[in-house]
């Protein structure tokens, strides 16, 4: 593809750069902020990077990374062949700059670089791209190109060297891409009009209205997202459409789970200006976000599913459990999005939902799933998993697994509340039946007061002991109703932590992180890397043999474990959101570091 | 007594220089295959060094303990069968007692035992170290702590052998697969042998004797009266003039060769009973025997799954990974833990058929064109550097031992040149033929 050609070309031709010898001191002081406004239009997206110094910088000395390369991993890695010849090339690499890769990273990525993309001229063919990079000072380019200028013939002919109009110098590659080079610019292309347009666009910065900056999509998304990030993606999907001459994004999804996390948020890409991508990188964290455009509350009747009517819309939220592992909450129309399935998926998929429903058909009751079920469960389900203490054991099982648990938000508690009992104690039944046949531990129900709550659980007949249980013992089912929710979970120690946050929250209502003050989030995931790390640490034992089994050594699996649970300690939780506003959908990717 | 002419210690001074061909004999049959430095050792050992060590308890390196630790406390804890097969591989391939690996293996064939039926890993572990420790020991305390297993009692319904409703099953096995074989009982001994059994039961996952359910009434078997139990029955058995053979033919048909003449089935039975049923006893005498390194016996056994995979992999590769190894030998029909009935795995020439012998094909042609068992040893990798004559010499000594010969030199040395590539192309091609050559299914 050409555009990944380009930008292979962007870094070869940093190694083997040149600089300008023109001053073009003017374009210097007064350039704007984004290089996008220099972009030719037409383009159907655009990335554009900036301040990457600092950030390369930090890197450079984090722990992190030092933790990283005194991994045995990275040890292991380094016997590749590959990974050999590449350290090799960076050496020398290193030696013909006069400079650590770290440093030219810096001095030449670390202002800004934009990459446009345009449609291919001819149809059928591939994208066309414009790549413009912009150094600090104009001096370090002529450094670099006196320092490889000399080595350019070695190339055989395959980079010639000529004079642009203009000023500067033109790189002609063999296969046809051609770099221009003045003051603290370079400009890349194959396409000779997108090349010459861009040039002109950096001569003529007074007049920006050539600029893409002034297309719909990218105004609307500079209003809507701001300019000034680490990284910013704009795709023109309204040009995109039109050139396709099509909806682009399809109407039905193949795969009902991605459709109910995200079946609205595409519904309003196909119809959004732009899909807009940013990343914020800080001292200590990160934010992704992509964005499209519209307002969520007039997309078609087969898709308001996703979006819950004003007065009643649920935040996603996940209990502030003290040490969570990880929290999930999706606020849905779910009735009606299963009444809908027709409309929002493709046909090969709705036969599984009806054998679904037969399947289903033994825990319910004679009810039937779409009509009677999903409309007493209300709009919101949470699944949250919590580290166990075995409490409840002479021992612990071999492998300890975190305690599970789903809470539903019911529209109609006590009706639903008898159902999901009915159900908890099916569940126990078959489970029972199976555990017989398989010879594993079964269960007699019991129930319990807890803080006020009837709690039903299922408690082994035996108690069992020792350090190295079967895995089935992490599970011990257990169901309780808290006001409107009524919870699921694979431990009576789990529904009991879930209990006790619920009374308290409904005493001081919190969440497990902040809900925004604007827009309705209404899909919510957060792990915990550190409770990971702690989790996964109590399994070292099994993780260790696997490696072992692997024919690691196992001062090597140690090593590596130990540097997993390290790497894991260093980070902060993940959270992935969806948030919906009056005139965009977002979806925001945050984590952190310590 | 007279000393049996066909038990005559095999006396190397009398029937050729104990060479690397008498030492690969010896360690392909007595263990899983070789590396080159336990072909040298051994070589340079001589064979009553050799042998002894391979018969005597050897101290197990605290690498190696830490390991099998670990791999055996992973299996209990995950109740995963795979990790408890890895388990037993890594102790095949690494125990510095490879020939109580081998018998390990023996007996469960012998004892099959599924944990299709058994399902549970610890009970299928305890049966394998029951076995373990008494598989180059007393056979008399084997078959009698069999009977009491947890795992064998599960998988031949113990539980249902009541006193009003005897199961006949173990009864039956222990006659006709574990003691005697077909045709030395009979039908009636069976049945009055499973009231015997009545109440060998399993109660938490232990061996229980349920007196209300066992029938201590007078029993006939063998044409002895008592008021027998199961262990009495045991004994009946082991004192069976069956016994013995039956053993006998076991033993030769997995040592020394597929069908073993009557006359020397007849001295090591009576070799078996002289010894009470001690394996080590018999098992030295049958490793130094004239008859097990007689030229007719070497390269008579089809090699087992576990012989190849494990054999070849321990010439080959270093280091091993098993997860791919465990389903590789579920493909090549030899799944332990796993055996497809009581009977266990026939082997013999039902291990080759024309869908096997291409599987053992591609298995040579993973091995060598992928990493997916593990990268080739180093000291393999070295051979590389060899000149193609002292290359094809040094493979064919360390995989076709007891083939060598100049037809297939030539062949191997035609193919070196005739393939192209790095010197290290060359080696892994010459490789993957020599695997492939038939006379490597052979050991």
């Amino acid at each position: 593809m050409q555009i990944t050609r380009s930008i292979g070309l962007l870094s070869g031709f940093l190694l083997w750069g040149i600089c300008v010898q023109i001053t073009w001191a003017d374009l210097a002081v007064t350039t704007p902020d984004s290089l996008v406004a220099y972009l030719p239009e037409g383009a159907i997206g655009s990335l554009e990077v900036s301040q990457l110094g600092p950030l390369i910088e930090r890197v450079e000395t984090s722990g992190v990374l030092q933790m990283v390369l005194n991994s045995p991993q990275w040890r292991e890695a380094l016997k590749q062949d590959g990974l050999q010849q590449a350290m090799a090339g960076k050496a020398i690499a290193e030696g013909q700059l006069g400079m650590s890769l770290w440093q030219f990273a810096k001095t030449y990525l670390g202002d800004r670089i934009v990459l446009g993309v345009y449609p291919p001229a001819q149809p059928g063919g591939q994208p066309d791209g414009v790549i413009i990079l912009r150094v600090d000072e104009a001096q370090s380019l002529t450094r670099l190109w006196d320092r490889l200028s000399p080595l350019l013939p070695l190339a055989g002919g395959k980079i010639r060297v000529g004079d642009p109009a203009g000023g500067g110098h033109l790189l002609t590659f063999e296969d046809g891409h051609q770099a221009v080079i003045r003051d603290r610019w370079v400009v890349i292309s194959k396409i000779k009009p997108l090349l010459e347009q861009t040039l002109q666009n950096l001569a003529l910065l007074e007049s920006k209205s050539v600029g893409l900056t002034e297309t719909a999509a990218w105004k609307q998304m500079a209003t809507q997202l701001g300019t000034k990030h680490h990284a910013q993606l704009c795709i023109n999907l309204a040009r995109l459409t039109e050139l396709a001459g099509h909806r682009f994004i399809p109407a039905k999804l193949d795969n009902p789970v991605f459709s109910l996390l995200f079946g609205g948020y595409l519904e309003l890409a196909a119809g959004s200006p732009y899909l807009g991508m940013t990343l914020d990188i800080r001292e200590h964290d990160f934010e992704l976000r992509s964005t499209v455009a519209g307002d969520p509350t007039q997309l078609d009747a087969a898709h308001r599913p996703f979006v819950l009517e004003k007065e009643s819309a649920l935040q996603a939220e996940v209990p502030p459990l003290k040490t969570p592992l990880n929290g999930f909450s999706l606020a849905r129309d779910y009735a009606n999005w299963y009444r809908n399935r027709e409309a929002l998926l493709e046909a090969g998929l709705l036969p599984n939902f009806d054998k679904f429903e037969t399947g289903l058909a033994i825990f319910l009751a004679g009810r039937d799933f779409s009509e009677d079920v999903l409309p007493m469960l209300g709009q919101r389900l949470t699944l949250v998993s919590i580290p166990q203490s075995f409490a409840h054991l002479k021992g612990k099982p071999g492998v300890q697994l975190p305690g599970f648990a789903l809470l539903f938000d019911l529209a109609k508690p006590t009706e639903a509340n008898d159902l999901l009992n009915l159900v908890f104690q099916t569940v126990v039944l078959v489970s029972n039946l199976q555990a017989t046949q398989e010879g594993r531990p079964t269960f007699v129900l019991s129930s319990e007061s807890y803080r006020e709550t009837q709690v039903a659980f299922a408690k082994y007949v035996k108690q069992p002991a020792g350090d190295g249980l079967p895995i089935s013992y992490n599970f011990q089912p257990a169901s309780a109703r808290v006001g409107n929710r009524y919870i699921f979970a694979t431990s009576l120690e789990t529904c009991r932590q879930l209990i006790d946050t619920l009374k308290e929250d409904e005493a001081s209502p919190q969440t497990i992180r902040p809900i925004p003050t604007e827009g309705v989030r209404d899909l919510f995931l957060d792990i915990s890397p550190v409770v990971a790390a702690d989790l996964l640490q109590r399994n070292e034992q099994v993780l260790h043999a696997q490696n072992l089994q692997q024919g690691k050594s196992a001062e090597q699996s140690k090593q590596e474990l130990e540097t997993l649970f390290q790497f894991l300690r260093q980070l902060t939780p993940v959270s992935f959101s969806s948030t919906r506003h009056v005139d965009r959908w977002v979806l925001e990717l945050h984590g952190g570091w310590k | 007594m007279k000393a049996n002419p066909a038990l005559v210690p095999y006396d190397s001074a009398a029937n050729g220089a104990w060479t690397a061909r008498e030492a690969a004999h010896l360690l392909n049959r007595a263990q899983f295959g070789f590396t080159p430095a336990e072909l040298d050792r051994a070589t340079n050992d001589g064979f009553e060094v050799t042998l002894q060590r391979l018969l005597d308890p050897q101290p197990e390196s605290l690498e190696f303990l830490q390991a099998d630790a670990s791999l055996r406390q992973a299996a209990i804890n995950t109740g995963n069968l795979d990790h408890l097969k890895i388990w037993w591989l890594y102790r095949m391939r690494f125990s510095a007692n490879p020939l109580t690996e081998k018998l390990t293996l023996f007996w469960h064939n012998h004892f099959a035992t599924s944990n299709a039926k058994v399902n549970s890993v610890p009970y299928m572990l305890a049966q394998n170290e029951l076995i373990r420790t008494n598989a180059a020991g007393d056979f008399k305390a084997l078959l009698h702590g069999i009977s009491r297993d947890t795992a064998m009692l599960i998988w031949l319904d113990g539980n249902a052998n009541r006193k009003r409703h005897p199961n006949e099953n173990f009864a039956r096995e222990i006659m006709e697969l574990f003691a005697l074989g077909v045709g030395n009982y009979t039908e009636r001994d069976i049945q009055e042998a499973a009231r015997a059994f009545t109440g060998w039961h399993v109660r938490d996952g232990e061996f229980w004797r349920n007196r209300q359910q066992h029938d201590d009434s007078i029993k006939t078997v063998f044409g002895q009266t008592g008021l027998f139990d199961g262990n009495d029955i045991v004994d009946l058995c082991l004192a069976q003039p069956a016994c013995p053979r039956f053993l006998a033919l076991k033993l030769a048909r997995t040592f020394v060769c597929p069908e073993p003449p009557e006359e020397m089935l007849a001295i090591l039975a009576t070799r078996i009973r002289e010894a009470d049923f001690q394996l080590k006893t018999v098992l030295q005498e049958l490793f130094s025997s004239q008859w097990f390194f007689a030229r007719e016996n070497r390269r008579r056994v089809i090699k087992s799954p576990l012989d190849l995979v494990q054999g070849t992999l321990r010439m080959v590769t270093d280091p091993i990974r098993w997860p791919g190894v465990v389903r590789l030998l579920a493909d090549l029909g030899q799944d332990v833990f796993s055996p497809p009935s009581v009977k266990g795995w026939e082997g013999g020439r039902l291990w080759i058929s024309s869908s096997s012998l291409l599987q053992r094909a591609n298995f040579a042609t993973e091995l060598i064109s992928t990493d997916q068992y593990g990268p080739l040893s180093p000291r393999l990798r070295l051979l590389a550097n060899e000149r193609a004559d002292a290359l094809v010499a040094q493979l064919q000594r360390w995989l076709l031992s007891d083939a060598i010969d100049d037809k297939i030199s030539a062949e191997l040395l035609k193919f070196f040149h005739a393939t192209e590539g790095t010197s290290e192309q060359k080696l892994r091609g010459l490789l993957q033929l020599a695997l492939s050559l038939p006379e490597y299914q052979l050991q």
